[in-house]
């Protein structure tokens, strides 16, 4: 110990004495907790800086200080796999406090991930910074696709929406700041309104502890959580750059957050991204019309008391994206033309600035969220959360009106408003024999106007009661998890058609139910099994959508009549380690009764000539499906990770194949990872894909047949760039679809009409301060 | 008491911010109203009007679909044409969907005739199709004189082409506005 810290010890030592002779029996108790899943966090550190002294929690994460002086200390509360979080406490009497801490997501999870906790990969996966910082400029779904299991369904380049076990749109939820995600979801052209750069942490969960989320998500639920709040003084942030080649895409984005010393219980967070990216280049021509801006921004206040937080959220979401005018078509005749004609039309050989013409989309969502826990000791927690979101959807065709004037005025052809309500009461309680029980109540208000001639879908407004009860429990080598949930969904539909304006009444009344049970068989393997019954209340296009699609001259309409869907799933995890080599295997069944699909109902006649028809109906459906992961690590610094996804989608009823499912697929990586510095690592990818073709397709429902397999190759290096006291930066770069392959994916409804994005390099710099 | 006091202020400033959030501008289409600056542009009815070389009306063939896409299936009219007679033909685009307020598209179309073209394509071999219009450069097809021959029949489809910059007289290109099927009869 050098003289300098001897001193300063003596003087805060000093300094305590001054503040407190009388009184040197004080106490901090309470308990160490993971900010995400609110769950205990064992044996974690808890370290006084100032008296050098510490204590360890125990299995519940509970702890205690005793004989302490009043005065003010800094806390260190550190857990293995979590980053440790510094806390200043003015303490004046004896408190009982509960502290979170975050996962450690940076460094350790790219190649570590069979060292997490069994818990965790169950049934939910997070994200690799490494995968983060290549995909965060692109879209949330792109990010989200690093997780296996999970692909995306495509409009262009620049519309993704994800797609889990074969489920999207209706059948996916997004749970955003643990607010449910509401906007026009049902479209497949309608991607999720989230900024990447919003997150740090991306989780798909599925089974019982899923249905605290909500009911009718099939595919699985996604939750979206930024970092846990800075609960120091001081301000820190964050400073993200991005460049991409492919289509001059620049991104930046800036997130600052702190504490204020004058009022330790305060914490703040604001973050500001915007983007610009001009067309998609394929890798014979650029796509015309492909250029897209976004402007978002957030900003997070928390107040922290002994026994209760407040916080609030608030953020807004603006993009516009410009749709490739080479996909706009009158009609069946133009698309077939199209299809045989070879390359598109509408191209241009060369880059063109950063405009949006028209047809393109203009997106605004915002969201305002207050949510108040109350705990009212260690094992009884109380969460309040009110929330209110608002989305704007304006769709620009390519075609402007052909009066001047009507033209001149510049308005969406669609445009649909939805604002939303929600409001949840959760009730967490836990028992001391490691049972926790959590339940509560959720509303849910939904107003859908349409503000333009083109609806698609009607005017709506429908309200929601949800209920539910999930439990977890570990008994020796058990790990025991069931639940329950009850809704109660009301449309009231106002819809215009030949005959007036109609009005319809609909309820919906689902069940959902999950059980699951996880154990070690025997050391290297665990096993799980979960059966999930789950029903779908039909949403508002599957009953009332009424329109034609441009992209693929196909007439779509509703069914008011309608059955919900009802889904038996039974799935089955293995995670198996020995020595080097690590695997997890995860197979699911889902039989769905009354599953809604678009059945071909023929081609119906119109002006514009005649359109292939769709309806929705209700049919038997049955989709089996595997995700496999295997992990060879071949020396200490070289591993080689393997995915492989399968899925069957069959229509029982119909004896065919459910349409625009995932074909299967595989993805191998190379990761080689090294220190350079005491305290940083690089790492090194090379990344192999290899898309099969799919096969399990109706003719009738195909205008062309799917695209044939491809193969993509993709190099990615992140490698620290600064280390300097609070200052870290990183630099990765990637390049994906490194042999500028062309290519064409059956999940991509421009398939008919262009080649998918060419070679693509994209520097991402982070600094965080 | 103070911290209660902040406490509830900070409170009532989050829900005031709550409420005062982003209006959101409802201007959702009244159903009952005229007035609608948003109203698509539809084409219901196409009509063709046959005339002698003088002129004189001989006979009006429609294409309507009134209800536009899905509801009720399009009336088509045959068109019947007598053998070796010269015909004049004038085509107009009407919208009918309101038959209170019928709009003839035709107009704008002759506004912007450089992006708009009418093509014509038989399988009836004794009939002859020329377009007698044109936007100063290319045809446009809205004025066309038939010639037909000995009695025969088959049918006839009409295309409204959209070739916003594109139009270089041919027709396969640009975007289709409407293509409607007649059964033609030369008797």
């Amino acid at each position: 110990m050098t003289r300098n810290t001897l001193l300063l010890g003596i003087l805060l030592l000093f300094n305590s004495f001054l503040f407190s002779q009388d009184n040197c029996q004080l106490s901090i108790s309470g308990k160490v907790i993971d900010e995400h899943d609110q769950s205990a966090l064992s044996f974690s550190n808890i370290y006084i800086l100032e008296s050098h002294k510490g204590v360890v929690a125990d299995l519940n994460g509970d702890f205690s200080l005793r004989g302490l002086c009043a005065g003010t200390y800094q806390l260190v509360i550190s857990h293995v796999g979590c980053e440790s979080d510094t806390i200043s406490i003015e303490l004046k009497e004896s408190i009982v406090r509960n502290f979170y801490l975050e996962h450690h997501l940076e460094e350790l999870q790219a190649v570590n991930i069979d060292g997490e906790s069994f818990k965790e990969k169950q049934s939910s996966n997070r994200i690799a910074e490494i995968d983060l910082m290549n995909r965060q400029s692109q879209s949330f779904a792109d990010v989200l696709e690093s997780v296996n299991g999970v692909q995306s369904l495509k409009t262009g380049a620049n519309i993704s929406k994800p797609v889990i076990n074969g489920f999207s749109a209706n059948r996916i939820q997004i749970i955003n700041g643990g607010l449910t995600h509401e906007s026009q979801q049902w479209g497949d052209e309608h991607a999720p309104e989230i900024d990447p750069f919003m997150a740090s942490d991306y989780t798909v969960i599925k089974g019982a502890s899923a249905l605290k989320y909500g009911g009718g998500a099939f595919g699985g639920f996604v939750l979206v959580e930024p970092k846990a709040l800075k609960r120091t003084a001081g301000i820190d942030g964050q400073f993200d750059a991005v460049y991409a080649t492919n289509n001059r895409l620049m991104n930046s984005s800036l997130m600052l957050e702190g504490g204020l010393k004058k009022l330790p219980s305060f914490s703040w967070r604001a973050q500001i991204s915007g983007k610009q990216s001009a067309a998609v280049q394929t890798p014979d021509y650029y796509q015309s019309n492909t250029a897209t801006e976004a402007l978002n921004f957030s900003a997070t206040a928390a107040y922290f008391q002994e026994k209760w937080k407040l916080q609030f959220n608030y953020s807004q979401f603006n993009e516009d994206i410009g749709i490739f005018s080479g996909a706009h078509i009158g009609n069946l005749t133009d698309l077939r033309s199209l299809i045989e004609g070879g390359d598109p039309a509408e191209v241009h050989q060369e880059n063109t600035a950063y405009k949006i013409n028209r047809p393109k989309q203009s997106i605004q969502h915002e969201s305002v969220v207050l949510d108040w826990r109350y705990y009212f000791n260690e094992l009884n927690q109380l969460t309040v959360k009110i929330g209110r979101q608002f989305n704007i959807r304006e769709e620009f065709d390519k075609e402007q009106p052909r009066n001047r004037e009507l033209a001149a005025l510049n308005i969406p052809e669609m445009s649909l408003s939805l604002e939303s309500y929600s409001a949840d009461v959760v009730w967490k309680h836990e028992k001391v024999d490691n049972l926790r029980i959590e339940s509560g109540l959720n509303l849910r208000n939904k107003e859908n106007s349409v503000n333009s001639f083109i609806d698609f879908i009607p005017d709506y407004q429908s309200n929601e009661l949800g209920a539910f009860s999930v439990a977890n429990k570990k008994l020796n080598q058990w790990e025991l998890e069931g639940g329950v949930r009850f809704n109660y969904k009301v449309f009231d539909v106002y819809k215009v058609t030949q005959r007036g304006l109609l009005n319809y009444n609909l309820d919906f009344s689902t069940f959902h139910a999950s059980l699951g049970a996880k154990r070690r068989l025997f050391n290297g393997l665990n096993a799980e099994a979960t059966y999930t019954y789950s029903e779908r209340a039909p949403e508002i296009n599957e009953l009332f959508g009424e329109g034609l699609h441009h992209g693929t001259a196909s007439i779509e309409n509703g069914s008011p009549n309608l059955l919900k869907e009802k889904m038996h799933e039974v799935s089955v995890g293995f995670q198996f380690e020995m020595g080097k080599l690590s695997s997890q295997t995860y197979f699911y069944s889902k039989y769905i009764k009354d599953f809604i699909y678009l059945k071909a109902e023929g081609l119906e006649l119109t002006i514009r000539g005649a359109f292939p028809a769709f309806s929705w109906n209700n049919t038997d459906a049955l989709i089996n499906g595997i995700d496999q992961k295997f992990n060879f690590s071949i020396t200490e610094n070289l591993n080689f990770e393997s995915n492989w996804n399968f899925l069957w989608a069959n229509n029982l009823t119909e004896n065919s194949y459910l349409i625009f499912m995932p074909s299967n697929r595989t993805s191998n990586s190379l990761n080689y990872r090294f220190r350079i510095k005491e305290k940083s690592k690089m790492s090194i990818r090379l990344g192999q894909q290899y898309v099969f073709s799919q096969y399990r397709f109706n003719e009738n429902e195909e205008i062309a047949p799917p695209p044939e397999a491809y193969q993509l190759f993709h190099a990615s290096v992140l490698m620290p760039v600064l280390e300097k006291e609070k200052i870290k930066a990183q630099l990765s770069i990637e390049v994906r679809n490194l042999l500028n392959t062309k290519y064409r994916d059956y999940l991509n409804r421009f398939r008919y009409f262009t080649d998918a994005q060419g070679r693509n390099i994209n520097i991402h710099l982070k600094i965080n301060f | 008491m103070k911290s209660v006091i902040k406490t509830i202020s900070l409170l009532g400033v989050l829900s005031l911010s709550i409420v005062a959030c982003k209006d959101d501008d409802d201007t959702s289409v009244n159903p009952d109203s005229n007035v609608n600056p948003n109203e698509e542009e539809l084409i219901t009815t196409v009509e063709l009007q046959f005339s002698d070389s003088l002129d004189n009306p001989i006979d009006t063939f429609y294409f309507k679909d009134v209800d536009g896409v899905g509801g009720n299936d399009p009336i088509i009219d045959s068109l019947y044409l007598s053998s070796n007679t010269t015909y004049h033909l004038s085509i107009r685009f009407l919208d009918e969907s309101n038959p209170n307020d019928v709009e003839d598209i035709t107009v704008e179309i002759l506004q912007e005739d450089d992006e708009h073209l009418v093509c014509f394509n038989s399988d009836v071999a004794t009939l002859d199709i020329e377009i007698t219009d044109s936007d100063g450069t290319y045809p446009l097809g809205l004025a066309s004189r038939w010639e037909s021959g000995i009695a025969a029949s088959g049918s006839l489809t009409l295309t409204l082409k959209h070739q916003l910059g594109l139009k270089n007289g041919n027709c396969d290109i640009g975007e289709t506005d409407v293509e409607v099927n007649f059964p033609l009869i030369i008797q």
